[in-house]
């Protein structure tokens, strides 16, 4: 089971243990409850920390029916469910390689925007486009701590 | 028929020259980036391909010493891909067919990496199995007969040339990571470590779990010693094609086997399947480096066999992200 221990001081901040790859994946078909048209997601955490499980299932939590996978060849894939999902990989990107923001051109109104390795861009570091920012760590080989903080306007 | 090939459905620009199925020239961007335009081709594609697509062309026409003017069609990947890589491609070739009044004519990716097979004196016969697996893909597909496919099983997760990659980056090893690997594989033991074979099921792959199995190993032995790691998460990632695709034969009873796309270049993936292939008794085809990884030849024979049997493509076609096989396969 997902465990839940909230940080009481400061209000959007939720701290989560998971316990295997299964108990990432139904945190984020839980986390798909949440979500408005026009959400933004940022996941940071290391390789290996669960973020494309979590991706999977805040997708399948939204209706989507497709084989989620890794986008870091592609860097975007897009869905759909019960809203649109644009699927952003930034893991081989660097932030000299880009004139903008890598994400705009795949932002699709109405939709929800899931960015994996938000952390390599700075702007997206720094909490400045609201949004939910989630960072996950490796604690024990299968256990996540999973850190969401809700920015949403 | 005289075809150009334009590929840019990631990070490589490729233009290839056909006549026929014979190779007229078949460069990839990457390869002369160090030698002719300097520098070296981002990440971020799109932007570069618009940069290089057109001298890149003038480049191949000149070294298959083919005049523009005697191109008689014109072929681009259409997807899947990274989309504005590939529309960079597409409506270069669009354009340059509407300038020439010649046909035009958009290929999926992954039947081009198919035709890879086609350069060889030997070619396969049909029904076929073939394991298309790459940075980005990792599908096995059974062609029954010319452009009559299916596909049997896919990763789950991650590519198999993307455990490899991002292996390669806890191992600190530079990027793309595949021939790092197997460079250090070399001169390691393969039996030290046990990594898990991976078990999805049915003629699935999935790479996540052995990618974090090699980040926990490293985590627990801060001593560890690299070429062993990589050897024994090559074997690993190796056996899995090994075992879905023996599976899979065994299941299909196909007497031809293709592998094809980056990952097909490393050498104990030949050994593995060529002793399979032995084992087994059925014919093995892997193609020349050139025509495993990303290369505009083998967009251009799959735009030329489509061509000739169902005609050009609309000019307004469009480029897609996702198009699975099964979505251009003829009954």
């Amino acid at each position: 089971m997902v465990s839940m221990s909230s940080i009481k001081k400061i209000p959007g901040i939720k701290k989560y243990l998971t316990n295997s790859p299964k108990e990432t994946l139904r945190l984020g078909k839980r986390i798909a409850q949440w979500l408005r048209p026009d959400d933004i997601l940022f996941l940071s955490g290391e390789l290996g920390s669960g973020k494309t499980t979590l991706t999977r299932g805040i997708c399948q939590g939204l209706g989507i029916r497709e084989t989620i996978t890794s986008s870091s060849f592609v860097i975007v894939s897009q869905y759909q469910g019960r809203m649109k999902v644009s699927h952003i990989d930034l893991y081989r990107l660097k932030e000299s390689d880009c004139t903008g923001l890598p994400v705009e051109e795949y932002y699709m109104a109405g939709g929800i925007t899931i960015i994996e390795w938000a952390d390599r861009f700075p702007q997206f570091l720094h909490r400045i486009v609201p949004g939910i920012y989630i960072s996950m760590r490796i604690t024990k080989p299968d256990q996540r701590e999973i850190i969401i903080e809700d920015l949403r306007n | 028929m005289f075809t150009l090939g334009i590929e840019t459905s990631c990070d490589e620009t490729s233009i290839g020259i056909i006549k026929d199925n014979r190779v007229l020239a078949n460069i990839v961007s990457s390869q002369i980036a160090h030698t002719r335009f300097g520098g070296v081709v981002p990440e971020l594609a799109a932007r570069n391909h618009i940069k290089i697509l057109l001298p890149l062309m003038n480049l191949a026409l000149e070294s298959a010493k083919v005049g523009l003017n005697k191109i008689e069609l014109i072929s681009a990947t259409r997807g899947p891909g990274l989309l504005g890589s590939l529309l960079t491609g597409l409506s270069f070739a669009k354009s340059l067919a509407i300038g020439l009044s010649k046909p035009f004519i958009g290929v999926n990716h992954l039947e081009g990496h198919i035709y890879g097979l086609f350069f060889n004196k030997e070619i396969p016969e049909y029904p076929y199995l073939v394991l298309i697996v790459s940075g980005g893909h990792t599908e096995l597909i059974f062609v029954e007969t010319e452009f009559k496919y299916r596909t049997l099983g896919r990763t789950l997760d991650d590519a198999c040339g993307e455990a490899f990659d991002k292996v390669a980056k806890m191992l600190g090893l530079p990027y793309p990571g595949g021939p790092y690997i197997e460079k250090m594989a070399k001169e390691g033991d393969a039996k030290k470590i046990r990594f898990p074979v991976p078990r999805p099921g049915r003629f699935n792959f999935s790479y996540a779990g052995l990618k974090t199995a090699v980040l926990y190993y490293l985590k627990d032995h801060r001593d560890y010693n690299i070429n062993d790691v990589a050897a024994s998460f090559q074997e690993s990632a190796l056996e899995h094609l090994i075992q879905v695709s023996k599976k899979a034969i065994e299941y299909t009873g196909v007497e031809n086997f293709g592998v094809v796309g980056g990952v097909s270049v490393n050498n104990r993936l030949k050994e593995k399947f060529q002793k399979l292939a032995h084992a087994m008794g059925f014919k093995l085809f892997i193609p020349e480096a050139q025509f495993c990884t990303d290369n505009g030849a083998m967009i251009a024979l799959a735009g030329l066999r489509r061509y000739k049997r169902f005609g050009p493509s609309d000019i307004s076609v469009d480029a897609v992200a996702r198009e699975p096989l099964e979505l251009i396969s003829k009954n």
